[in-house]
């Protein structure tokens, strides 16, 4: 028996298309689809590999940059301390040098003076002004020429100089001024 | 709209979805390169920064060297005399100490150095009669004990019996205040060496 007896309809009858099919180029569009995925998913994994590597670039070198300003400025407190002591030396050592004492003066003076020969009254006055300076006042008796000429070589040995010297003499007596600078340390 | 049609449509859209994507990926790895460039300039130029400090305390250390060792000889002594009171107690112990006959002690406050580390002075005016070689034995372990006053005015004359002589003098004693802030940038280390080195004890 053939099977087409046995066929009593046909369900479906034969009918041309609607409308045409899309043009052929069209095909590559899924394949531009895949491309872009694949290629997306690549450049993503790339560039996401990449900020991590500046990312971390970034923070190592703001690592870096806090240290090194933490040092610099750890520095810069170092120096101002520096500075600071260095100022207070410099006041300190304004004072120091205008506080050389008196009595080695003084007692160069005092075993300076001969047997023929004796103080009345000496002075020692710092300049208010320039403390460094002293001005020396010496009333003696006696033999005072040979005196003072001793007493100003004693004071001359202790390393100070003397300038604006004055003297009045009367008979045995004598009136001296002048200002003394020590010249430092021998 | 066909549905190929809207198919092909709906490929082109996540197409240029996708590529957007990743060029906002591009361009966020672009601004972190960046980012990471100017952070490392940043970091360069605090290097440099660091050297140039480091340069600069090496020198001012150098230069002031000589002066800070000097002023730390003499920082015992100043420290031991930071008010008035000190410094009274100081020049009292002194005379005691020396046995010499004192007649008269005034003390009052002196002028010391405006913005300095010595602001004021204690002014002791000290009158004395007695032998004159105990004077001044006095005087010399005065100078030995407070090392940082200075003897501004010293007199002496005859004194009424026999060796005794009658002196009198004015002591400046510096009032140390080691927390004064003096800033001053211009550094002058000129004179360090010719001062002198306090005694030690």
């Amino acid at each position: 028996m053939n099977i087409n007896d046995l066929l009593s309809h046909d369900l479906k009858s034969e009918r041309g298309n609607l409308s045409d099919g899309l043009p052929a180029y069209y095909r590559f569009v899924p394949v531009l689809f895949y491309l872009t995925v694949v290629t997306s998913i690549a450049s993503a994994a790339y560039f996401s590999m990449q900020i991590r590597n500046f990312a971390d670039e970034r923070a190592s070198e703001q690592a870096r940059l806090n240290d090194l300003t933490m040092v610099t400025n750890s520095l810069a407190a170092d120096k101002f301390e520096i500075e600071q002591e260095n100022v207070r030396a410099e006041a300190v050592g304004k004072w120091i040098e205008t506080a050389q004492g008196l009595q080695p003066l003084v007692a160069g003076l005092a075993r300076s003076i001969k047997q023929s020969a004796s103080i009345d009254m000496m002075s020692l006055k710092r300049n208010p002004e320039l403390p460094p300076q002293i001005f020396l006042t010496l009333k003696l008796n006696g033999d005072v020429q040979e005196q003072i000429d001793l007493s100003m070589q004693a004071v001359r040995e202790l390393n100070y100089r003397s300038f604006s010297a004055k003297q009045s003499q009367g008979e045995g007596i004598l009136d001296y001024n002048a200002t003394l600078l020590w010249n430092g340390v021998k | 709209m066909k549905d190929k049609q809207a198919a092909v449509v709906l490929l082109i859209l996540v197409i240029l979805g996708l590529a957007y994507g990743a060029d906002q990926m591009r361009k966020r790895a672009n601004d972190m390169r960046s980012e990471a460039e100017a952070a490392k300039v940043a970091a360069d130029n605090a290097e440099t920064q660091r050297l140039v400090a480091e340069a600069s305390l090496r020198n001012i250390k150098e230069e002031t060297d000589q002066l800070r060792e000097f002023y730390r000889s003499w920082l015992p002594h100043l420290e031991a005399v930071q008010n008035v009171q000190a410094g009274e107690a100081k020049v009292i112990e002194t005379i005691k100490l020396g046995g010499v006959f004192s007649t008269s002690q005034q003390f009052e406050d002196g002028t010391g150095m405006a913005e300095s580390v010595i602001p004021k002075t204690l002014k002791a005016q000290l009158v004395f009669e007695d032998e004159y070689s105990k004077v001044m034995n006095w005087m010399g372990e005065m100078e030995r004990l407070l090392p940082t006053a200075r003897t501004s005015e010293y007199e002496v004359r005859r004194g009424d019996s026999g060796n005794d002589v009658h002196i009198s003098l004015v002591l400046e004693v510096p009032i140390f205040n080691p927390k004064a802030m003096v800033i001053k940038p211009a550094i002058v280390v000129a004179g360090a060496s010719a001062m002198p080195a306090p005694e030690t004890e």
